[in-house]
């Protein structure tokens, strides 16, 4: 008889052992679960849109308008175009590379025919249009000194 | 040259081909001889404002004809002339004199008729339209190397 009850000491015991053990298996489900969604909270909170939904695709948007304005910029017909051998590329770091692409949009822009100021109205007081001056004769005349050609209106007022 | 001068000057004057000289031709006595001495006194004290009464006169031509002394007077100061020096010119015999004068000097020329044009030494007759100056022009300035 004490031998039995001695057995089933140890299987109580062995059963408290595997009692305490699935505890413990409990235990870390719930902190696996809950560091699996304290991590899946995280990752939707980082991949949200920004309160301001609106103005994220204007940026995209106006970043996307820079690139194509940069790459339609035109480029001078008299010079070559630039073009950076691979030494360079491999030598230049991006800044220099920004300030190149840079210098050829400014002498892309240097390229462009100036424009024309219009004149004022007529009403206004009237603005010299080129030099005027008098010559030796005691004549007056209209444009520039050393012209090539000269033209003596010879007429009367009426 | 009124109807054809703003196309001149745009094309040729202004772009620094061609100088050009104004010299008065006196046919019609006393309103040309004064409308003469009024741009003469309005150009000396500012040459560019020659031209500005040098384009009144010419569009306000039959005006001319019945000018007086006011008359003159209120164009140059419209023209942006002073009065007082103005009309100390204008009273001046020696301002006078000067605009017969340089009528004595194109008659010497050989210049008896009006308008007409000295081009580089050729004397152009008449009121051609702007394409017949331009063709004259082009010629010289091409020939010139301009």
């Amino acid at each position: 008889m004490s031998g039995r009850n001695r057995g089933n000491k140890s299987i109580v015991s062995s059963l408290t052992w595997l009692k305490t053990d699935g505890d413990i298996i409990q235990r870390m489900k719930r902190l696996i679960i809950t560091l699996m969604l304290m991590t899946f909270f995280l990752a939707a909170c980082a991949g949200s849109p920004p309160e301001s939904g609106e103005i994220a695709p204007q940026e995209e948007l106006a970043a996307a308008e820079v690139q194509e304005t940069k790459t339609t910029l035109p480029r001078p017909t008299d010079e070559p175009a630039v073009t950076a051998s691979p030494e360079t590329e491999a030598n230049t770091p991006e800044p220099a590379a920004e300030t190149s692409a840079t210098q050829a949009a400014e002498q892309a822009i240097s390229v462009e025919p100036p424009t024309l100021t219009p004149l004022p109205a007529p009403t206004e007081e009237p603005v010299p249009l080129v030099i005027s001056g008098q010559t030796d004769d005691g004549v007056f005349f209209l444009g520039d000194p050393n012209a090539p050609l000269t033209i003596i209106d010879y007429s009367d007022f009426l | 040259m009124l109807g054809t001068e703003p196309q001149v000057i745009d094309e040729y004057v202004q772009t620094g081909k061609v100088k050009l000289v104004f010299w008065p031709v006196i046919n019609h006595n006393d309103p040309s001889i004064y409308s003469t001495l009024t741009a003469q006194c309005v150009g000396r004290q500012d040459p560019e404002k020659f031209w500005v009464v040098h384009e009144m006169l010419f569009t306000e031509q039959r005006d001319l004809w019945g000018a007086d002394r006011d008359y003159f007077v209120n164009t140059a100061v419209a023209a942006g002339a002073d009065q007082a020096a103005f009309e100390s010119c204008y009273d001046d015999p020696n301002a006078l004199a000067e605009v017969l004068q340089l009528d004595d000097i194109r008659r010497q020329r050989g210049i008896h008729g009006q308008p007409m044009f000295d081009i580089a030494g050729t004397i152009y007759g008449g009121a051609p339209p702007f394409e017949s100056f331009a063709e004259v022009l082009d010629a010289l300035l091409l020939s010139a190397g301009e």
